[in-house]
């Protein structure tokens, strides 16, 4: 009896080995990698070894973090992990909701009311000094709202729909609130969200666009003035990284194409080079594919296009912009597009210098709330 | 570093365990020392001089107690010195800011506070020194003549973070004697993957809900959201540290010590002085025997054993932290200690057995709030809002959606508090040798498998700023 009870426990003391040895084993036979796509990051590579760094403390909290980012498998454990969570019945992880039909959306966590107020004060200061100048602002509620039916039962988000009626209601009567709201509402049957990326699809885009078309005053195009290309369909966007949810389906990525060829040059300020295209298709084979919509953000981009009425057009914006702003050049001769986030010259001379006609101001609720580069509105 | 992490299970213990084995017996004392050193000089390179410091100096105080046998004011003179100096390495290191502070309100002045990280495992290993310099001094032990072992008991890395605290006499034959075996091996195994499985799985996630719930503001808190929130911090709290007490005495026997028990289903208890004997069993026994004993216990009438149970209560619930909301705590278990040993255990005898187990868990279940709000009066509130003496709801959507989707989490938490699961697979070894050979390797294997991708997934930082 002993002696049996004695083998049973040689194979667990066996297990424990022989797995800690093969990963060992692997650790060692399988070479280092520089990036994880999913993480978009740089992994830790084998710290150098010197006193110095010892005694600093860094070799140690370098060759922890260099373990742990070239484990091996470790896309695969991390994969594992995202399973065990779904059984145990999770729903949310690191700020994202898994939602029916495949859904993740990005929590809305409500501003502090100084912050909001501070918020609005900025945009009406900026209405106050551009008083000659029509403004139009857009804010786009997210999926989170939109979709709430999606969402897990009784999900602990806050209400986007208030503080957007709230931003109206504070707004300065100089500035047109654009809403967009209801729109969405009605149409959130239809592909307007991304399932994986905290982006409007194209198709969303296209809405608002109609909608702004109404409130400047033009007619917009409709929908079979364009080629709809779908460019991509393995697009696993910024929501699936971050939420670490496994066994998803991709998004499809859509190019609204104008029938009748229109004429661009986009001029990259920073990057200080000119497209003749608003896509950089390159993009579509890198891992954030959002970014084939004029090759991403940038501080400041110029879009001439060959629409001679002489209006020009600024736009402040989050990304949402990029993929709205293909509707708009065939309305405008000039379309300016600055991110607060990243520019960095004087915007009020920036407004003078260049005659602006419209500034429209387009903020998705998220980023609006949860980014302060908006204050550098104001001056 | 902590046993919970890769480099410790992929990196540290591998290399220790091949460099031990395959060192001759009388090397592997000193291979285990320099190990042990290694480990609690990962991340605190510093603070290794105050536990050498603290070897060294009882290490010589055994010798000298031990050589002035015969002469009891050097004998009493050393053991009173070596009391002082651990006593206020401890106080120093861990005290001395909310000793300053407490004079500082008292007396209204301004004394500033250095802060000092505190030193890794002090709690611990201070109390391991102390208790050996004092049973060589009652003269239960012989004391420890080679430097190399007494150093392997003090900083012995499997109990050094978080106990068990080990009493020499426990250990002071397997230093020197111990016996490795491959059965020995296997039962630690077992005990280290069962111990960073609670850890990893049960602790860490269930600790997700309570931070959750901690976060939210009081005036937003429903009823039943606090309570599911303690609940939470309650599994929390017991799974962490029994786990981590599980992997300590699984490392152990791994290397051929056999450390007792510190924790044995506490939650079961059908009265809290019944918790106290399941609860942390290695602390308690430490004050039982240094402390109440010393001062009396129970022999010298009831005025002084509640004296001196107040003063073992203070002092454990002074232990856990520098605040008062600690010493609070302890005490809160003192009073419950001594009305169940005035009147309510003889009570409780005859009342159906479900209504012992509902008031003990009630009494730890609001205990750990004391013990969690460092800020008494926001533990008091929070306590309050269970007890429904505030205007919040009974329960809200929150409480709804924490409650559904922990739902699964929590029956583990619950069934895994009983000893269901070690009965269910004593019966399973028992009857099937299919369940023994296959069944068994094969849980902990996938439990191992598990642990990794968890631990794996603590270094997944996608980088957030997705450029929205």
């Amino acid at each position: 009896m002993n002696k049996t009870n004695n083998s049973h426990k040689n194979i667990i003391g066996s297990i424990l080995l022989i797995y800690i040895g093969l990963i060992m084993l692997f650790n060692i036979i399988i070479s280092d990698k520089d990036f994880s796509d999913m993480e978009n990051r740089r992994l830790e590579q084998l710290p150098k070894f010197s006193f110095e760094n010892i005694f600093k403390g860094q070799f140690i909290s370098n060759f922890e973090k260099y373990i742990s980012d070239q484990f091996p498998f470790r896309d695969f454990f991390i994969g594992v992990k995202s399973y065990c969570e779904r059984i145990s019945g999770k729903k949310e992880n690191n700020g994202v909701f898994l939602g029916e039909d495949g859904y993740l959306m990005e929590k809305f966590n409500k501003p502090h009311d100084k912050d909001f107020k501070n918020r609005i004060d900025v945009i009406n200061s900026f209405a106050e000094n551009t008083a000659n100048i029509n403004k139009y602002f857009i804010l786009v509620p997210n999926s989170v709202k939109i979709l709430e039916d999606k969402l897990p039962y009784s999900a602990p988000v806050d209400d986007e729909y208030f503080y957007m009626n709230k931003v109206k209601n504070g707004l300065d009567k100089n500035i047109k609130f654009v809403d967009v709201y209801d729109i969405f509402w009605d149409k959130k049957d239809e592909y307007i969200y991304y399932k994986t990326d905290h982006h409007w699809t194209t198709k969303g885009a296209f809405y608002a666009y109609e909608k702004l078309a109404k409130s400047m005053g033009f007619y917009p195009h409709e929908e079979d003035y364009f080629n709809i290309e779908n460019v991509a369909d393995n697009f696993y966007g910024s929501l699936y990284s971050k939420g670490g949810f496994r066994n998803i389906d991709s998004d499809d990525i859509k190019l609204y194409i104008p029938k009748k060829s229109e004429n661009y040059t986009v001029k990259y300020y920073e990057e200080n080079n000119t497209s003749d295209s608003l896509y950089n298709m390159d993009n579509l084979n890198k891992k954030d594919k959002y970014t084939v919509f004029l090759n991403g953000n940038h501080p400041l981009l110029k879009i001439n296009t060959n629409i001679h009425n002489g209006k020009k057009l600024l736009i402040i914006k989050d990304s949402y912009a990029n993929s709205l702003v293909p509707f708009l050049t065939g309305h405008f001769n000039e379309i300016y597009m600055i991110d607060l986030r990243y520019f960095e010259e004087d915007l009020s001379k920036f407004i003078k210098n260049n005659d602006i006609d419209d500034i429209l101001i387009l903020y998705n609720v998220k980023s609006f709330f949860e980014d302060d580069s908006i204050k550098k509105i104001s001056w | 570093m902590v046993f919970s992490s890769l480099i410790f299970i992929f990196v540290f213990l591998p290399l220790v365990l091949l460099v031990y084995y395959i060192s001759p017996r009388e090397m592997r004392n000193l291979v285990f020392f320099i190990a042990s050193l290694i480990f609690y000089a990962w991340g605190e390179p510093v603070y290794i001089l105050i536990m050498l410091f603290s070897t060294v100096f009882d290490y010589l105080n055994g010798l000298l107690i031990d050589k002035y046998r015969e002469n009891s004011h050097i004998t009493k003179l050393v053991l009173i010195n070596s009391i002082v100096i651990n006593l206020g390495i401890l106080c120093f290191f861990k005290y001395y800011g909310f000793i300053v502070n407490n004079i500082n309100s008292l007396f209204d002045i301004n004394i500033k506070v250095i802060k000092l990280p505190l030193p890794l495992g002090i709690s611990f290993y201070t109390f391991q020194t102390l208790s050996y310099t004092i049973d060589v001094y009652l003269d239960k032990v012989k004391p420890q003549k080679n430097i190399i072992s007494f150093g392997t008991y003090v900083t012995m890395f499997p109990q050094l973070v978080a106990g068990p605290i080990v009493r020499y006499s426990d250990v002071a034959w397997e230093i020197d004697n111990r016996i490795e075996s491959s059965k020995l091996f296997g039962e630690g195994a077992e005990l280290f993957i069962i111990g960073l499985s609670k850890k990893v799985v049960l602790a860490n996630n269930i600790g997700i809900l309570w931070n959750t719930i901690k976060a939210i503001p009081t005036s937003e808190l429903s009823i039943l959201s606090t309570w599911l929130g303690i609940i939470a911090f309650t599994f929390q709290i017991y799974f962490d540290f029994s786990g981590y007490s599980d992997m300590a005495i699984g490392l152990g026997k791994m290397f051929g010590f056999k450390l007792m028990k510190n924790f044995d289903y506490p939650y079961i208890s059908k009265s809290v002085t019944e918790f106290w004997r399941r609860w942390h069993i290695s602390l308690g026994s430490w004050f039982r025997e240094y402390v109440y004993i010393p001062l009396g216990g129970n022999r010298e009438g009831r005025t002084k054993q509640y004296r001196n149970l107040f003063i073992v209560w203070f002092l454990t619930g002074l232990w856990h932290g520098a605040n008062w909301n600690f010493i609070l705590w302890g005490l809160y278990y003192c009073i419950f200690l001594i009305i169940e040993k005035t009147f309510l255990q003889k009570w409780l005898k005859d009342k159906p057995i479900f209504i012992s187990h509902i008031y003990t868990l009630l009494v730890i279940i609001v205990g750990w709030v004391l013990f969690e709000f460092e800020d008494i009066s926001k533990g008091l509130i929070f306590i309050k809002i269970m007890f429904g003496f505030g205007s919040n709801p009974l329960y809200d959507s929150r409480t709804i959606y924490y409650l559904y989707t922990n739902a699964i989490l929590l029956a583990l938490l619950g069934i895994c508090s009983t000893p269901f699961v070690g009965k269910a697979i004593k019966k399973l070894k028992g009857r099937f040798k299919i369940g023994e050979y296959v069944v068994i390797p094969i849980i902990l294997a996938v439990l191992l498998f598990i642990c990794t991708a968890y631990l794996v997934d603590e270094s997944y930082n996608p980088f957030l700023y997705f450029r929205f």
